[in-house]
């Protein structure tokens, strides 16, 4: 390993211990109960909270599966401009219902919402499972992006199995101390460094290339497909606008997100804010595509961050880049383990293993749940191969079937839990057959849009099956009304 | 009593961002897919193209903040 390796993994590991010192500050401040290490109390500040979300939503498969698109795809990564937009959206205007029955009925975990709105355990735990299956492989890619990153800058002496262990240790230490009032602080650190760290490092290395414009005719003149949508594209472009936000938004750190924030009128500026912060993504259009001229045969298409910034950029600049990705990865898995450690806790250990447990000890379950989940993580990220961007629409196709059932209770009396229930089922079968025999992808949609059609499935079972089964008790529809008015009233 | 109708103000702000959306998703992907030219910002087209419909989105969407999305203060707004 030589000096600059060492130097390289100095600068990562500086950048990951300066959250584990807030990691254990925040700890200092927190209380031993589940409302507090799971949801904050209900007292997240606006600055905090725009941070939290934002660095859980740009994560490995943000900073370096966009890369690697851009590389292998041309613009079809592109469409993210407008899934960060349609992101904000989702979060002013489901989010902030959410939160306000979050706030009104005392939910903590998502499972809380469905219990509670369509009045069944069932859901609950069906939608709990979902989370939890789907939310692993998520987890798994924001280790593996973690370890490329440390696998090239110490010069492969690290081996991927090593990177990977590094980063799991990391992540389970400051989400042990501090539960989620750790998580927001470091992410307000990450989140910064992201955001700057991403465009500068695109327009620095288009410019060893004489700029923009230049480094695009030169691709003109040697992969000249690079620079419009390939045929078919469509459907994956149409398809990835959908299932990213509307998954992402629907996986359980977003639920913590949406339940623990203070002030209602943060949702108002939501959109703004992450739609603005989307342009965050010049930053990978750019290497991804100065890559097709600079590095043309890069085996592992997700490393073209990191293989292009310690071969062309000075090398500081290069690991504080690094470590932002670093810093992305962590962000989004300590929030993912964060969370699903709250649904197992509340939702199946409280509810059905122990449910005489203490606080103090159910925080300690949670703080196990957070080991074991993340172990499962990384025997995953060693043994599940793929782009990615591509594993993680996957899961984020899984997590964005439960849209169907919360739209459905928050605007529409006639959904019952029947229906729910069978779009669910529909919805998620349909999907891992997509995903493990793609061949029975119909038509189009094999480009890219089987995660769309199972979501389109669940959808039309679901509007079908409600309008035919049992409606949701009168108690409850007359309780859930009373509650609406009192949301439209209060004009948030 | 509820107060669910949607103002005049909201209904114009919801249009903008469906059409910005709709902007964004289908022109590009139905009818743009193979051209490269004209370059815009110095992007080739489908990337100018995005990009200038994203200043118009950032701008509806502030729009939107700056008028409560259309709704007058109430009780609850300035928590």
């Amino acid at each position: 390993m030589s000096g600059q390796n060492i130097a390289a993994l100095a600068i990562i590991g500086l950048f990951m211990l300066i959250p584990l010192a807030m990691g254990a500050y925040a700890g200092k401040k927190s209380v031993p109960t589940t409302e507090d290490f799971f949801v904050q109390g209900r007292g997240m500040g606006s600055l905090a909270v725009f941070f939290t979300v934002a660095a859980t939503w740009w994560s490995a498969f943000a900073f370096m599966g966009s890369n690697a698109y851009f590389y292998l795809k041309g613009p079809l990564y592109w469409t993210a401009i407008a899934w960060n937009i349609l992101f904000g959206i989702l979060y002013f205007v489901v989010g902030k219902r959410v939160w306000f029955y979050g706030k009104t009925n005392n939910y903590i975990t998502p499972k809380d919402f469905f219990k509670h709105q369509y009045g069944s355990e069932a859901l609950g735990n069906i939608v709990a499972v979902i989370m939890l299956v789907f939310t692993l492989p998520y987890l798994q890619i924001q280790l593996t992006g973690g370890a490329y990153l440390i696998e090239v800058a110490s010069g492969g002496i690290i081996n991927f199995k090593i990177a990977a262990l590094m980063f799991y240790l990391v992540i389970i230490i400051y989400v042990w101390s501090g539960g989620l009032r750790a998580v927001a602080w470091t992410d307000i650190f990450y989140g910064v460094l992201l955001f700057f760290g991403m465009i500068y490092g695109g327009i620095y290395i288009a410019n060893l290339l004489g700029g923009p414009g230049e480094m695009f005719e030169q691709i003109r003149q040697v992969k000249p497909e690079n620079l419009m949508l390939q045929e078919n594209a469509w459907v994956a472009w149409l398809a990835m606008f959908i299932i990213t936000p509307v998954g992402s938004f629907m996986g359980p750190q977003l639920w913590t997100r949406m339940y623990a924030v203070k002030s209602p009128r943060l949702f108002n500026l939501m959109p703004f804010l992450l739609g603005f912060a989307a342009i965050a993504y010049i930053g990978s259009m750019l290497v991804g595509n100065s890559a097709v001229i600079l590095e043309p045969t890069i085996e592992q298409a997700d490393k073209v961050l990191p293989v292009i910034l310690y071969k062309y950029a000075p090398f500081v600049l290069a690991s504080f880049i690094i470590a932002c990705g670093a810093a992305a990865a962590m962000s989004t898995a300590n929030s993912q383990i964060h969370s699903m450690s709250a649904v197992y806790t509340v939702d199946f250990h409280k509810a059905y293993i122990n449910p005489n447990l203490s606080e103090h000890k159910l925080v300690w379950v949670g703080r196990w749940t957070i080991l074991i989940l993340s172990a499962v993580a990384y025997v995953m990220a060693l043994y599940v191969p793929g782009l990615l961007v591509n594993i993680g629409l996957v899961a984020l196709a899984g997590t964005a079937q439960v849209i169907v059932p919360t739209v459905g209770a928050l605007f529409w009396k006639r959904s019952t839990t029947a229906g729910a229930i069978a779009g669910l089922l529909v919805g998620v079968g349909t999907l891992i057959v997509f995903t493990f025999v793609p061949g029975t992808i119909p038509g189009f949609f094999a480009f890219g849009g089987g995660g769309l059609l199972s979501l389109i499935l669940n959808i039309i079972v679901f509007l079908i099956v409600s309008s035919f089964t049992k409606a949701r008790p009168e108690s409850l529809m007359a309780e859930h009304e009373k509650q609406t008015d009192d949301f439209y009233n209060k004009k948030y | 009593m509820s107060k669910r109708k949607m103002s005049g103000q909201s209904k114009l702000i919801w249009v903008l961002l469906l059409i910005g959306l709709a902007a964004m998703e289908f022109p590009g992907v139905f009818f743009f897919q193979n051209k490269v030219d004209p370059f815009i910002l110095g992007f080739p087209f489908i990337y100018g193209y995005i990009l200038c419909w994203w200043v118009y989105m950032c701008a509806v969407m502030l729009f939107a903040y700056k008028t409560r999305w259309g709704q007058p203060k109430g009780e609850g707004g300035d928590e």
